[in-house]
């Protein structure tokens, strides 16, 4: 029950959700923001967060070719057989140092974007409190976070940043859904069920799914509207029971945003670009559909998440990484094409994560365990130019980056980095980066270079 | 004189001839005899020794002329105490100390005027030996005080005829040391130097062998106020006396005990010491001397001397149980059955208890207080009221949502009738309803699905299948890796099977399910291949603790995390316990023959087996710093694994917590869950009573008294696959083979046998806004606050496209009253629980339209998605 304070904040879903939409709380938000955000901007920006669920092997996303620091026979040497993509399938990406790599076969969609300057790679991002070298890692300085190597706790602090208890998506609509004013419309959507990324100290996220955006039977008949009605009034009786509450609370902004959306959609048309039919494919594709109504719904500013299950390769990693890869690739790409059509080039930044790497020492069965740092990759148009940012990690075991003689790299960019980067384009003004992220003072460098 | 010079010579370390006698006598003999030939006086004896203090008579001889004799001593008439006195008779008295001068003694007449001198020897007493003290000593080094008189400076001590030297205390006292290794008698006597030197007759020491002292008996078990006798046997003491202690202080004390000067040792009141307790005796004589009798303590025989209330009424309530012996860890018993029990005092338990209808009109009470020294009181009975009245419908309702799939009415009359303990024992007794065993390679689990719906309608075994259940949201795994009916199969038949039984045999089976194996990687994870460059895989080592058993961080028995001096949690390992436990589980494979290397081919037909060769043979650092040696077996080294995490204190508040969760409450208090992890705990693990205390415990009866409040935080959301069932069974719905009931739970977050994670569909540890724990609450969100609705609705407006059928004729027919009508539907769902405003409103809406079918949708749609209903209470 109170396992840590971490554990039982996990997924926590801040429910302030029935003042939220309302119009007082907006102004109030707003009057704090007057100085930096001078009135509401004409522009557009979106935030699409994808998840990587399970723990992505970004060693094999992206493998160093030939670079400065190794070549692939440093990647060979322990990957072998067993784990191993062969240099011949790679597809070569070049950095702005000279530095080459290869992307993993099956994101060869990806590696076209890059080479159009329509993605970078963030190497080794993981979860710090602060700059961290190996050896005070392994003396146990407090620089590491609460447990490392678990799924849930990972999680929740890549959604969160390491001792957050919102999300810091949810903590950036915080700061700026007063821009979405007048709209009612949640900042944050959620196409993959409960998101703690978008769960901010004000805001609450919309979660869409299909059958979920209104109450089967309303249909305008007298009984229907009757009924409607009831079911309203019931919501609003106080029962003075804490849990029956909390689900009228769920229930009535459900219904809401359900409202609202549905309006927004009603009457437009579809869209040109085709979406894969997969499980990310589909979720990008309703982002879409959202991204096209953002006018009805009055949306300046829109945080999304979705997210693809089944990175938890332990076992057959091989096999598994082609389907997990061309999913994930295809998705992409799809929904790169979708924000052309729908004129929002360099408007949207799409970006992953993933609650930890893998250890690059392979594990019986052929798979790999949780690890640390990874490599994670940012999408959009407005991206300043493709690059393999940061710093990649010396593949060797026991070596500089090790911290478990397995493989398992020591983050030489922190989440907080990595996410005030993101956050600094999609609108946070610099003078509250560190209330967004408060473990971002603790590193030199506030924002990488990527963006902005 | 002759006679002590004889003995005399017995005084070593001496020249005792005589010498100076001698040779005075020599000398002055020869003057006497110079003088004696014409004078007109002599005085005899001429020369003599005196002893000191010694008396001697002269005798002055002269002529016929007259006058008086005058006696003098060293020319001073008569003496002095310092040279001796002397009486005009010529007695002469020697000094008591040397005079440090020669004496003589002068005898004088006037007429003629003439005298003569004899000269006296001075010369020390005699000693004399009266009594030795002590009389015996033991071997060793010791101490003897001589008492007698005519002791000198300078007198010593002769031991066996070796001077041993000694120091005079007084002219009747000297005292010596020395050192003797053999048991003897030794003879002491008392030598004094010259003048005069001489010794005392002798006296007999007896030396004694060691001291030993010997307690018995040597251990006993002595219960919290009880008292032993302790009997010191002292052998060869001088002194035979003893000092008694406990551990070290003299009597004792109140934390360790107390011991009488006669040995009686009273063990402390009331609490055990942390430290073992021993009870010396120790010779006062010989501090080196002592033993030990070894206590070990014991709780004290538990009495009850009274109950309150004197009479129990039936229902449930708190039973304050009054008498002696009681103390931490006691547990009330009731009719054989242990009850959820809390210490107050040594004199005060409280239990919680449902009292049920019994032909006996009485209960039979008993205390049982734990290890060390476990033991029962004799039984207590107390009466039941007469007035019986028997389980009310909505607190057999309440009791068979949290129990089974959901109450109806026939279920209900039957837990009225039985009362709340028979049903349980029923229940126990129920045969499984297990899912046949198939060999389905395939991805296709419908049936298995339609299976898991039709037993939850149907089956028997209700409170099985409900522990199983929760059971398989905590051992999870999930038909997205394990996906075929041959995996699933064996998997729920385990949890079916082992969930009244002990954790420890669940544990382990679940631990060599192949189908866990596959799931979490155990299966033919091996020992680290240098030539592969693999190693073990920590999959389930890492989730079998943080998720099954013992989770991240060391708890208190009523849940909360124990704290470190700086106020933070503790963890329960580290990573390389993982990596030592992911080793100790090396070389496991499906079932099949024996192989030396290799593996079986997959197979779920039995628990996984070893293959030796791919086990990690090297030493292992597991759980608390257990160390498993090296060369075990597989086998040896799983099932110190499962036995170490069993064992690990975390387990009973950890399990209970989850299975309190998923029966009665999100939120259980602290008490309840100390209550329940009381009953794990002393049970050992038993899972039949760790349920029954769970559903019999006060806090989850206490909204069976319709009238008395309840806290505000209590309660659980009903999770899609119990609200859809609840719901079925409540209208007496019936299920058709294969039917769609499974997707209404899928669209509402639940997809039967396909959790996302090994996480389960929602954590434990979730908490809804205010912090408040709502494990389901992880699956609600703004869509699926709307899908649960609209699964009411295709339930009961479109009854699943006919996969679900339900009699609503009863509703039907009242249906032109809709206040009757909506009492109908609130006491179907709620027992008349659904607040009179919200039937207002209901009734309210009902006006718009006359249809009777309509009219009974829309109540049963609008009472079944209230909060109310939604959310257990």
């Amino acid at each position: 029950m109170q396992n840590t304070m971490t554990r039982r904040n996990l997924f926590r879903l801040g429910l302030g959700s029935l003042g939220l939409w309302g119009a007082g709380g907006r102004l109030a938000r707003l009057g704090l923001l007057n100085a930096q955000v001078a009135g509401p901007p004409t522009d557009y920006k979106a935030l699409v967060c994808v998840f990587l669920a399970g723990g992505n092997d970004s060693n094999n996303t992206i493998i160093p070719v030939q670079t400065a620091r190794q070549g692939y026979s440093a990647y060979q040497a322990i990957r072998g057989g067993t784990l191993g993509i062969s240099a011949a399938s790679l597809g070569q990406i070049a950095a702005s140092n000279g530095d080459v790599y290869g992307i993993h076969p099956s994101l060869a969609s990806l590696q076209s974007l890059y080479l159009r300057n329509r993605m970078a790679v963030v190497a080794n991002v993981g979860t710090l409190l602060q700059p961290l070298t190996k050896s005070q890692y392994a003396a146990g300085v407090s620089g590491a976070p609460k447990n490392l190597f678990s799924h849930a706790d990972q999680q929740q602090q890549w959604q969160t940043t390491p001792g957050g208890i919102t999300g810091w998506g949810g903590r950036a609509a915080d700061l700026l859904q007063a821009l979405n004013s007048p709209s009612t419309f949640p900042t944050g959507v959620s196409l993959a069920g409960n998101a703690m990324f978008l769960a901010g100290q004000t805001t609450t996220p919309a979660t869409i799914a299909n059958g979920g955006l209104g109450l089967a039977g309303s249909d305008g008949s007298a009984t229907a509207n009757a009924r409607d009605s009831a079911f309203q009034q019931i919501l609003s009786f106080n029962t003075g029971l804490s849990l029956v509450q909390t689900l009228n609370q769920y229930t009535a902004s459900g219904k809401e945003a359900g409202r609202i959306l549905t309006a927004a959609l009603t009457g437009g048309s579809g869209l040109q670009t085709v979406f894969p039919s997969t499980g990310l494919g589909l979720q990008l594709q309703q982002v879409a559909q959202i991204l096209k109504v953002r006018a009805n719904l009055g949306m300046k500013r829109q945080i999304f998440f979705v997210s693809q299950g089944g990175y938890d390769t332990h076992s057959n990693q091989l096999v598994q990484q082609l389907g997990l890869y061309a999913e994930l690739a295809g998705a992409l790409s799809a929904f790169d094409n979708a924000t052309l059509e729908l004129g929002l080039d360099g408007k949207v930044v799409t970006f992953t994560e993933s609650e930890f790497g893998r250890t690059l020492q392979p594990s019986s069965a052929g798979g790999s365990d949780h690890a640390w740092g990874g490599h994670q990759l940012v999408l959009g148009g407005g991206l300043r130019s493709a690059d393999v940012h940061g710093t990649f990690p010396q593949l060797a075991i026991d070596g500089p980056d090790d911290v478990s003689k397995r493989g398992v790299w020591l983050p030489s960019t922190s989440l907080d980095q990595y996410a005030a980067t993101m956050a600094s384009w999609f609108g946070v003004p610099d003078s509250a980066l560190t209330s967004v992220f408060p473990n971002l003072s603790n590193f030199a460098t506030a924002k990488l270079g990527f963006l902005g | 004189m002759a006679d002590r010079r004889l003995r005399l010579q017995k005084c070593p370390g001496t020249v005792l001839t005589g010498r100076f006698f001698r040779c005075w006598a020599g000398i002055f003999c020869l003057g006497h005899f110079l003088i004696a030939g014409s004078a007109p006086i002599t005085v005899s004896p001429a020369v003599v020794a005196v002893r000191s203090a010694s008396s001697q008579q002269f005798i002055a001889t002269f002529g016929a002329t007259s006058g008086p004799v005058n006696w003098s001593v060293n020319g001073v008439p008569g003496g002095n105490p310092f040279l001796g006195t002397i009486t005009p008779t010529g007695l002469f008295t020697a000094p008591a100390s040397d005079p440090g001068t020669t004496l003589s003694v002068t005898a004088s007449i006037t007429n003629p005027v003439a005298s003569s001198t004899s000269t006296v020897g001075w010369q020390n007493p005699l000693p004399v030996l009266v009594s030795l003290s002590p009389a015996s000593v033991n071997i060793g080094t010791f101490t003897v005080t001589l008492s007698g008189n005519g002791f000198v400076p300078g007198s010593y001590v002769s031991l066996n005829g070796v001077a041993v030297g000694g120091t005079v205390l007084s002219s009747g006292q000297i005292t010596f040391q020395a050192t003797l290794t053999n048991a003897q008698s030794a003879t002491v006597i008392v030598c004094n130097p010259a003048p005069g030197a001489s010794a005392s007759h002798p006296l007999t020491l007896k030396v004694l062998p060691p001291i030993s002292v010997v307690v018995s008996p040597a251990a006993a078990a002595v219960r919290l106020g009880g008292i032993q006798t302790f009997v010191a046997t002292v052998a060869n003491a001088v002194a035979p006396s003893i000092v008694w202690s406990v551990n070290g202080q003299p009597g004792g004390n109140a934390t360790v005990g107390w011991v009488s000067t006669n040995g009686v040792y009273s063990g402390p009141a009331t609490q055990l010491p942390s430290t073992p307790v021993v009870v010396t005796a120790t010779s006062t004589s010989n501090p080196s001397a002592y033993a030990s009798g070894t206590v070990t303590l014991q709780n004290p025989l538990p009495v009850i001397q009274w109950l309150s209330p004197g009479t129990l009424n039936h229902g449930s309530q708190l039973v304050s149980v009054k008498g002696t012996g009681f103390v931490a860890g006691s547990q009330v018993i009731c009719d054989g059955t242990p009850l959820p029990t809390t210490f107050v005092s040594p004199t005060t338990l409280t239990a919680g208890l449902v009292v049920l209808p019994n032909p006996a009109g009485s209960l039979a009470f008993q205390v049982s207080n734990p290890s060390p020294g476990p033991t029962t009181s004799p039984i207590w009975v107390q009466p039941i009221s007469a007035a019986a009245p028997v389980v009310s419908e909505l607190a057999a309702a309440r009791f068979l949502e949290q129990a089974s799939w959901g109450p109806d009415a026939a279920s209900i009359a039957h837990v009225q009738a039985v009362g709340f303990g028979g049903w349980l024992d029923e229940q126990m007794a129920a045969p499984p309803s297990l899912f046949t065993p198939t060999n389905d390679a395939s991805n296709n689990l419908g049936p298995q699905q339609n299976d898991f719906i039709i037993h939850a309608m149907t089956g028997p075994d209700q409170l099985r299948q409900r522990v199983a259940f929760a059971l398989s949201q905590i051992f999870v795994v999930s038909a997205l890796k394990t996906g075929q009916p041959r995996q699933i199969v064996p998997y729920q038949n385990l949890l079916l099977t082992d969930a009244l039984g002990n954790f420890v045999d669940l544990f382990r089976d679940v631990t060599l399910s192949p189908t866990m194996g596959v799931y979490l990687d155990m299966v033919n994870s091996d020992l680290a291949n240098a030539a592969t460059g693999t190693a073990p895989n920590e999959n389930y080592a890492r989730e079998m603790m943080q998720l099954f058993s013992i989770g991240t961080t060391l708890l208190n028995p009523d849940g909360t995390a124990q704290l470190d001096a700086s106020g933070r949690p503790i963890p329960t390992y580290d990573q390389p316990t993982i990596a030592h436990l992911a080793r100790a589980l090396t070389g496991w494979t499906f079932p099949g023959p024996v192989l030396r290397t290799g593996h079986n081919p997959e197979n779920y037909s039995g628990p996984m087996v070893p293959v030796e060769s791919n086990h990690d043979l090297g030493p292992k650092t597991i759980l608390n710093g257990q160390v498993l040696p090296p060369g075990q077996s597989a086998a040896v080294d799983l099932e110190a694994v499962v036995q170490a995490v069993a064992q690990h204190p975390n387990v009973a508040p950890f399990i209970s917590l989850r299975l309190i969760q998923h029966l009665v409450e999100s939120n259980p208090s602290p008490d309840y869950l100390a209550r329940i992890s009381q009953v794990f705990t002393q049970s050992g693990g038993n899972l039949a009573q760790v349920v029954r205390a769970i559903l019999l415990d006060p806090e989850a009866r206490q909204g069976d008294d319709p009238s008395a409040a309840v806290p505000s935080t209590g309660g659980h959301l009903r999770e899609p696959l119990l609200y859809v069932i609840n719901l079925l069974r409540a209208f007496y719905g019936t299920v058709s083979a294969p039917n769609s009931v499974k997707a209404l739970a899928q669209v509402m977050g639940q997809q039967l046998f396909y959790p996302p994670t090994v996480f389960n569909y929602y954590s434990p540890l979730y908490q809804v806004g205010g912090g408040l724990p709502g494990p389901e609450f992880q699956l609600m969100n703004s869509a699926t606050a709307l899908i649960r609705p609209n699964s009411v609705y295709e339930l009961f407006t479109k009854q699943l496209n006919g996969a679900v059928s339900f009699d609503l004729t009863p509703f039907t027919s009242l249906a032109s009253s809709p206040p009757d009508l909506v009492d109908a539907v609130d006491h179907a769902l709620l027992y008349g629980r659904l607040p009179m405003e919200i039937k207002s409103l209901i009734v309210s809406a009902l006006r718009s339209t006359t249809d009777p079918v309509l009219r009974v949708r829309t109540t049963i749609y609008l009472i079944a998605t209230s909060g109310t209903y939604q959310v257990q209470h």
